[in-house]
């Protein structure tokens, strides 16, 4: 049992992403977002979730996709991840959540060093599922300080 | 271990304030010994306790210190003032250990030596019963109650003294209270033999020794002084208007439960207005005045607050939506629910307050070291003791309070031979008094010393370039010029206020505190300085603003005043304003947050005071004033200083609040 694990899989502009499920707190649909002034391009606002306020990250401008075709999304996956010691709550715009998923910890491939359309160091490895290909986000890199000094530039 | 090791210093470290605490109330109250049994127990827990962690040097350090309190409890060693600096001293030494982790530099391990020898002289023999060391009797005097009680043996009459002349006299030392006892026995009356006793209750006597001087032909046996420290004259006032309704032969441990009673009741200063929640935090802190906690992570109590105020904008949503049903029985439990909820957010916030108490330890103990040091007398009287603050205000507000006190010492209050020139008692009091008043707490801090010089700082004012020569200034005014930076009253610098850098550092803590300071003083009468503080970080008064799309909350604090104005009235790129004759630079909050250059027919001018520097915001309407509860933005937004943090209004809607500090230094 020990080697399964499980994610939560996700759309963003038409590709699949995944999350590991311990890190998902919550998906919310159709939440209202506040938009909040001044702040990096990335944030799309704040929404108060169980009483605390937290950010919601468009993740197309925050992973680098390049968004061509703008939708607008309605679906924000709450995650938590530990950076610096320090427990952060975040949301996660998405276009869809497709379900969670069970994979053999020996079905997921490692990031091949070039040739995937997204930056290897931010990717934990990639599963297929129905001959489709799903990343698994390493988001605690994604969101980690040196990230964020990196955007800022 | 390391783990452990932490959990030691958080346990040893409230011991050692224990200490420190009962040490001061021991030096005002010498001949209790239920406070010697409690110095002497926890010195033994933190010994214990220090050697099980591997802290050597403290184990070995409070087994001396338990050696010689042991024998002041055995009554083997009598207390003096020596002994009790020693052991203030230890006190301090004890911390720096603790905190070091035993690793002290080459100045402190001589000064930790040099204490371990005298207290080894003290722990043996050497001092034991000796009757050299004068015994103290009165160190302190702001015992305002004692209860006395005569029982002269039954030769009295023989020996030629009226007990009635006694009687008069004790009355005549104060306000009193006494009941008259007899254990007559028949054998008694037969032999005319004495057989009546008194009990008094005396308030406004200042010494011990008055007292005990009026038995000065007595033996020891026939009488008993015992001050009750913890009353005040205040108090013993509404005892002696009730105590009609007493009756003589009470059991005294009943009298002495009725005193306590009326103790409490016109301590309170408890304005109607006020959440439920300090009344009854309040009421526990009386009613269980014992280690009756439990020590709970900050984390867990920001948890349920931010659940709590969830809980509320829920139920905000679902009143608005069940006015809809026009159902009686549903729009009750709406209404219960509302009140229930509401009084659980108070009982939440009043968690996380802590009575102001805690600080009047280090208070006390900066009185005691500095008053001889500077030749003067002086007394501490601390007031509302158990007003609550939260407690990240009060760990910020201690340096600024010590502050405060320092300067009292130093320059408010004048020496011993001065005071009495000016027809003043030779002690000077320093007056630490904590009150509620809305949703904020006052801190007074009052000296009777020789008040503020006004033409004295004006002078140096004008001398150091602060105003010109000629300026007219208010008292007020006046006063407002010690905040600057560097401003200094004493023509020498002392070791002890430095140098005038200080008082503008007290008055930017309380500013960031959202707080306000004010000084009044009268010459030759005293100063008082007021500290006005929110009750907690996490409320803030505010005024919510539109602009643009967003809602902008800004600090009612900081608010001078608000001005509707015509859209036409700023003309070209300088937005300024003039305001009390000066120009104040203005910047429009929907030009920098959403770079939209439309401007509405009338926009509101909000004059911002911070640091004494105003400027104005330009936002297209104000919509209310209001009490926000602020909760922070989330990490991503730590370097956009724009806002301090956001609150969400009653419509589930997000408003933030402005860092009016930040855009003072954008100016």
């Amino acid at each position: 049992m020990e080697n399964i694990e499980r994610f939560l899989s996700f759309e963003i502009d038409d590709r699949l992403f995944a999350f590991d499920a311990k890190n998902v707190l919550e998906v919310l649909i159709n939440r209202p977002i506040n938009p909040i002034p001044k702040t990096a391009d990335y944030i799309v606002g704040v929404i108060n979730f169980r009483g605390e306020v937290i950010s919601v990250v468009d993740t197309s401008i925050k992973f680098g996709i390049n968004d061509s075709q703008t939708k607008e999304k309605r679906i924000i996956i709450v995650i938590c991840i530990t950076i610096d010691d320090k427990l952060i709550k975040l949301g996660c715009l998405c276009d869809n959540v497709r379900r969670m998923e069970t994979i053999q910890y020996s079905d997921i491939q490692h990031v091949p060093d070039f040739g995937t359309y997204f930056n290897p160091a931010l990717l934990d490895g990639l599963f297929y599922i129905n001959q489709e290909l799903y990343s698994i986000i390493n988001i605690e890199k994604i969101f980690s300080t040196e990230e964020l000094l990196l955007l800022k530039k | 271990m390391i783990e452990y090791q932490q959990k030691y210093i958080d346990d040893a470290g409230e011991l050692i304030a224990k200490l420190e605490t009962e040490l001061i109330n021991f030096e005002h109250d010498i001949k209790n010994d239920a406070i010697v049994h409690e110095l002497f127990r926890v010195m033994h827990t933190l010994k214990g306790t220090s050697g099980m962690f591997g802290f050597q040097k403290i184990e070995a350090f409070t087994h001396i210190l338990e050696d010689i309190y042991d024998l002041i409890r055995n009554k083997q060693l009598k207390i003096n003032k020596e002994i009790l600096d020693l052991t203030f001293e230890s006190v301090d030494l004890l911390k720096l250990l603790l905190y070091s982790k035993e690793n002290l530099d080459d100045e402190q391990q001589q000064k930790y030596l040099k204490t371990i020898e005298i207290g080894k002289k003290y722990a043996t023999s050497e001092f034991v019963n000796s009757t050299n060391n004068e015994e103290l009797t009165d160190i302190k005097k702001d015992v305002l109650l004692y209860r006395v009680l005569f029982r002269p043996l039954s030769n009295i009459l023989l020996r030629g003294i009226k007990p009635d002349g006694i009687i008069e006299e004790l009355s005549n030392l104060g306000k009193h209270f006494k009941f008259q006892f007899t254990d007559a026995t028949i054998e008694m009356v037969e032999k005319e033999s004495f057989n009546q006793y008194w009990e008094f209750f005396i308030s406004g006597v200042s010494k011990h020794n008055d007292i005990a001087e009026v038995f000065m032909f007595f033996d020891e046996s026939e009488f008993e002084i015992e001050a009750l420290s913890e009353i005040t004259e205040h108090s013993f006032d509404a005892f002696l208007s009730r105590s009609v309704s007493l009756k003589n032969n009470i059991p005294i441990d009943d009298l002495k439960k009725q005193i306590r009673e009326i103790l409490v009741i016109p301590e309170k200063r408890l304005p109607k207005n006020i959440g439920k929640a300090i009344e009854n935090s309040i009421k526990t802190v009386i009613s269980t005045n014992t280690d009756d906690s439990i020590r709970v992570p900050a984390r867990k109590l920001d948890n349920l607050l931010n659940l709590i105020s969830e809980l509320i904008i829920v139920h905000a949503q679902f009143e608005n939506h069940a006015i809809r049903f026009k159902d009686e029985l549903l729009q009750k439990t709406v209404n219960d629910l509302s009140k229930i909820s509401r009084n659980f957010r108070d009982e939440i916030l009043s968690t996380r307050l802590i009575p102001i108490e805690v600080l009047s330890t280090s208070m006390q103990r900066l009185v005691r070291d500095l008053a001889p040091k500077l030749g003067k007398e002086i007394e501490l009287i601390i007031e509302g003791a158990q007003t609550e603050l939260d407690k990240n205000i009060i760990s910020r507000i201690e340096s600024p309070i010590m502050h405060i006190i320092r300067n009292c010492i130093d320059h408010g209050i004048e020496t011993p031979d001065e005071r009495l020139k000016n027809d003043k008692q030779k002690c000077g009091v320093i007056r630490f008094i904590a009150f509620y008043s809305g949703a904020s707490v006052f801190i007074q801090l009052q000296d009777d010393g020789r008040g503020i010089d006004k033409k004295k700082i004006v002078e140096k004012a004008i001398n150091k370039g602060y105003i010109k020569y000629d300026a007219v200034l208010t008292t007020q005014q006046i006063y407002e010029l010690i905040f600057m930076p560097g401003f200094s009253t004493v023509a020498e610098i002392t070791e002890v206020s430095g140098r005038g850098v200080g008082l503008d550092v007290v008055k930017n803590v309380i500013t960031d505190l959202h707080g306000e300071i004010n000084i009044d003083s009268e010459p030759g009468l005293g100063t008082s300085f007021t500290i006005k503080l929110p009750l907690t970080l996490s409320i803030v008064d505010a005024l919510l603003v539109n602009c643009f799309t967003y809602k902008i909350l800004i600090p009612t604090s900081n608010i001078l005043f608000c001005k509707y104005i015509p859209s036409d009235f700023f003309i070209g790129k300088d937005l300024q304003y003039e305001y009390n004759k000066k120009c104040v630079p203005v910047k429009r909050l929907s030009e920098l947050f959403a770079s939209t250059t439309q401007i509405n027919e009338f926009e509101v001018l909000i004059i911002i005071s911070i640091y004494e520097k105003q400027y104005g915001l330009l936002v297209d309407r104000i919509i209310t004033s209001l009490q926000a509860v602020i909760k922070p933005l989330g990490r991503l937004h730590r370097d956009e200083p724009y806002f301090i943090g956001a609150s969400e209004l009653g419509d589930g809607s997000m408003a933030y609040i402005l860092d009016t500090n930040f855009l003072l230094k954008t100016q």
